[in-house]
């Protein structure tokens, strides 16, 4: 874990890339969307974002194979959170007749 | 892997430097200073893993919501104050810089970058807390504040709703209130680890073999950081500003 | 170890007491317990907290079953019966059921079983001890100081509009007793990642380190979500930010969602750690190796991520789409598949084996008996149309009774007494244990059996009173719930008899596999003299008899 010593200049690199990308998702929320599609493309460019600070800043990419799945599972389990509560919420009422439904 | 006392990886046993507090650092039940590292690392990543599912729940919160009320959850989200959000939110990634590098300049025994890093880390941190500060007495300005400091009619008047969708708007604010209000809770925590990891390097504690404490909490500080990330454009870019 | 301090024994008729230095008594006073970093200690420790909150939360469901002797109650008034049942829900789910098998016997025996000198952070095992001893001590209070009575669901909005009793103390209690247990998973998990004896392999561990470590999965990813959601309701009792507010066009069915996300991988919490003692205790009863080792290991993860797919199953009848019903419906089916599979290993295991039926195998196969029937009536109510009948009756609490009390319990007690002798170093009285295994068994049925009845019968849960017709089958159940009581109470004798008067026991009373067994009884503090080195697969009983055999 201590042998690999990245460059200063790569965390500043991603850094600038982060910038970028903050000034991206702020200019792009100017852009008339429907709602869908702002939350789409600003979490997208928030998973670019949240990827380069797991990977470089946190040293994903020198850490052990394990530590990739702790980062997997965590992703995988809020996806199941997410999913499956909002399958409730995005199915309600399609049988518009159906008391309850 | 024996047990015969304590066993130390010959850097260690090169990198005393002046003091004895290395070979003390050591826990009885881990053979070397790096299983111990690593260990603390994984640690720090699984409860980092355990944030991701409790902040997850206020986001599945607001979209489950936005997705029933989008007018009036978007109405809300445009009179929040994006310039100090997106100002916060490169406030915090730079910090995240600072904190790579105190970490950085650990493995490299450089000790006054090292501090350098941590108390600019802290600082930017409590800058974050300053802005966040002016955000919330501008949102009390501009009646933002369900239950304390709110205007419904203002709602129907200049934003459009219905009077039935101001409550909505009410939901969404307290999405805000307290996404941000926790969020700000691990900002104040993360600045108290920098500052005594701050005050530890001063008494020379670590070396380039035993730095892992300034690693999990940076560890912690990239995921404060991340949390933010998701939360300007949650929070604050939800429909198209004018 | 011989060759320190003793002068060595003349003729002697028996071995000499033995004075080695043991956990226990190398240290003395209160503040070598409460200071320890010991995880043995700390296990017991732990022991004694859920033992005393498991009595608690058995007092407060004796008062009810004592009401519903008489179809009018009046016993107790229907307020305070409603926060007797509370009381118990909340006492025994969260600060019995949850905690039990994990903090005491894992805390205890992982290191030991991955020959580790202790967890991997020993300060933070010490800081969880106190988390649950905080959330427990703020929850009694909480409980004796006026109570709550919204059940141990807090469901919305009751908990948070209407009930104006102890939610916001209960709640914080709970939340601090949950970040207890997180810090616990995340000691085992590291622990079983990192500290591992040389050779030991993932598939040469014990299936009690693997239930362990799938438990702890859910620990960490689980319990979070519960933890937000209480949080949510304690900020909109304190400061009216309703979340789950209706009037704001909040959704009451939201808390559902959020507090059965954690509660159903909760249930599975329980009971993972059980079917892991049950994997230890069996092959070692029946002298033969675990069948299908490879099976039980995956289904163990099986259970802990299927459990996460399903939590909707408890609300077919709350409001939520059709659609979503009928795909929590489906998944809820796909969970038994790994249950099952263990129960076939378990009853493959006995096949041909060389059975004895000391105390933990008495235990352990009631466990998997009563197991089976409480798994199979999971099945009829995965049913959307059986759900919908029997749903918010006894017949639901009939079927968590027999997997949580002749289930979980059942196994825990398998293990209590199972390792009773490496904790304490003493053996307790076989007939006496014995005797307790039959009471409990019997009285178990004759409590829950009559539950599944009246409960399909229509009888619901949660009322202080109930139709005539009913009585003859809740006078059986609180006639069996007696028995069942004097059969818990039974070790509470025993057991500490056998700390002064019992039977010294040996490294390996049991003969059994396993590197817990490989170390003194009490083990010494550091576990093992020597790191051991682990060269062969566990539950190595079939070696035994082909050496019989020779």
């Amino acid at each position: 874990m201590s042998e690999h010593i990245m460059p200063a200049s790569v965390y500043v690199l991603i850094f600038a890339i982060l910038v970028a990308l903050t000034l991206l998702t702020v200019g792009v929320s100017f852009i008339p969307l429907a709602g869908v599609w702002h939350v789409v493309v600003g979490m997208g460019i928030a998973l670019i974002k949240g990827s380069l600070v797991v990977l470089f800043f946190m040293h994903a990419v020198h850490s052990p194979k394990i530590t990739w799945l702790v980062i997997g599972a965590a992703v995988v389990w809020l996806m199941i959170l997410l999913v499956l509560t909002l399958a409730d919420y995005m199915t309600r009422g399609l049988i518009p007749h159906l008391p309850g439904h | 892997m024996s047990s015969e006392g304590v066993v130390l990886t010959s850097e260690a046993r090169q990198t005393l430097d002046g003091t004895l507090l290395v070979r003390h650092r050591l826990e009885e039940q881990y053979a070397d200073l790096e299983q111990q590292h690593e260990t603390a690392a994984f640690g720090m990543w699984v409860f980092l893993a355990t944030e991701v599912m409790f902040f997850g729940v206020l986001f599945l919160g607001v979209e489950a919501y936005h997705y029933m009320y989008p007018e009036a959850f978007e109405a809300a989200s445009e009179k929040l104050n994006w310039v100090i959000g997106g100002i916060n939110t490169l406030v915090l990634l730079l910090s995240s810089l600072t904190a790579v590098l105190a970490v950085h300049y650990s493995k490299l025994g450089d000790r006054r970058r090292v501090m350098i890093c941590l108390g600019v880390t802290a600082l930017l941190g409590v800058v974050f807390l300053c802005f966040k500060g002016l955000e919330y007495y501008d949102d009390y300005v501009d009646k933002l504040i369900p239950g304390w400091s709110f205007d419904d009619s203002e709602w129907v008047r200049e934003e459009g709703l219905k009077p039935v969708q101001v409550p909505h708007v009410k939901l969404f604010l307290l999405f805000y209130w307290i996404m941000t209000g926790l969020h700000g809770l691990h900002v104040i925590i993360g600045i108290v680890a920098m500052l005594v990891m701050l005050e530890l390097a001063r008494r020379k504690h670590f070396s380039p073999t035993y730095y892992s404490p300034i690693d999990v909490t940076a560890l912690y500080w990239h995921f404060v950081d991340i949390v933010w990330i998701f939360l300007l454009p949650t929070l604050y870019l939800m429909g198209t500003h004018k | 170890m011989s060759s320190q301090t003793l002068p060595p024994p003349k003729v002697i008729a028996q071995p000499p007491e033995r004075v080695s230095e043991t956990y226990l008594n190398i240290a003395h006073g209160i503040a070598s317990w409460l200071l320890t970093k010991d995880h043995k200690r700390i296990g017991l420790m732990y022991l004694m907290v859920v033992t005393a909150m498991f009595f608690l939360g058995g007092f407060a469901i004796t008062l009810v079953r004592l009401n519903l002797l008489t179809p009018e109650g009046g016993l107790v008034s229907a307020d305070t019966y409603n926060r007797l049942f509370t009381m118990h829900g909340v006492i025994m789910v969260f600060f019995f059921l949850v905690p039990v098998i994990p903090a005491v016997l894992g805390n205890f025996m992982l290191p030991l079983m991955i020959g580790a000198k202790d967890l991997a952070f020993p300060r933070l095992n010490l800081l969880s001890w106190y988390l649950f001893v905080t959330g427990a001590g703020w929850t009694l209070y909480a409980m004796f100081a006026g109570g709550i009575d919204t059940g141990w669901t807090f469901y919305t909005p009751y908990a948070t509009e209407s009930s104006h009793y102890n939610v916001l103390m209960t709640m914080l209690g709970v939340v601090i007793a949950g970040f207890s247990s997180m810090l616990t998973g995340l000691n085992f998990i590291v622990t079983t990642h990192w500290l591992r004896a040389p050779g030991l392999t993932w598939f040469r561990l014990p299936i009690f380190v693997w239930t362990i470590y799938a438990t702890s999965l859910i620990f960490m990813l689980a319990t979070p979500v519960l933890a937000m959601a209480l949080i949510l309701v304690i900020v909109e009792r304190v400061l009216g930010f309703g979340i789950f507010d209706p009037a704001l066009g909040g959704d009451p069915v939201l808390f559902q969602h959020l507090f059965w996300f954690y509660s159903h991988p909760a249930v599975y919490i329980m009971i993972l750690p059980g079917m892991g003692v049950a994997s230890e205790v069996i092959p070692c009863f029946a002298r033969k190796k675990l069948f299908g080792y490879t099976f039980v290991c995956y289904s163990s993860f099986g259970i802990a991520c299927l459990s996460f797919l399903v939590w909707a199953h408890h609300m077919f009848v709350a409001g939520i789409s059709m659609y979503a019903a009928l795909l929590f419906s489906s998944l809820s089916f796909l969970v038994a598949v790994p249950s099952a599979i263990k129960v076939f290993n378990w009853t493959a295991t006995l096949y041909k084996g060389s059975i004895s039926y000391q105390t933990p195998m008495l235990f352990a196969l009631g466990f998997v008996a009563l197991f089976t029937i409480g798994g199979l009536t999971g099945l009829f109510l995965a049913t959307l149309g059986l759900d919908l009948h029997v749903h918010d009756t006894y017949f639901i609490i009939a079927h968590f009774h027999f997997i949580m009390v002749g289930g979980m319990v059942m196994a825990y007690m398998s293990g209590l007494h199972y390792w009773w002798p490496k904790m304490t170093g003493r053996m307790y009285s076989e007939w006496w244990s014995r005797l307790a295994a039959m009471i409990i068994f019997v009285g178990f049925f004759l409590t829950f059996l009559p539950q599944f009845i009246v409960g399909y019968n229509g009888m619901p849960r949660r009322y202080h009173m109930y139709a005539p017709e009913f009585q003859v089958w809740n006078v059986l159940s609180t006639a069996g719930a007696s028995i069942l009581g004097v059969g818990y109470l039974l070790p509470l004798g025993y057991l500490l008899f056998s700390l002064r008067y019992g039977k010294r026991a040996g490294d390996n009373p049991w003969k059994a596999t396993g590197l817990e067994w490989q170390t003194p009884s009490p083990p010494p503090k550091h576990n093992f003299e020597k790191t051991p080195i682990v060269v062969r697969d566990p539950y190595q009983y079939h070696l035994e008899k082909a050496q019989n055999e020779q």
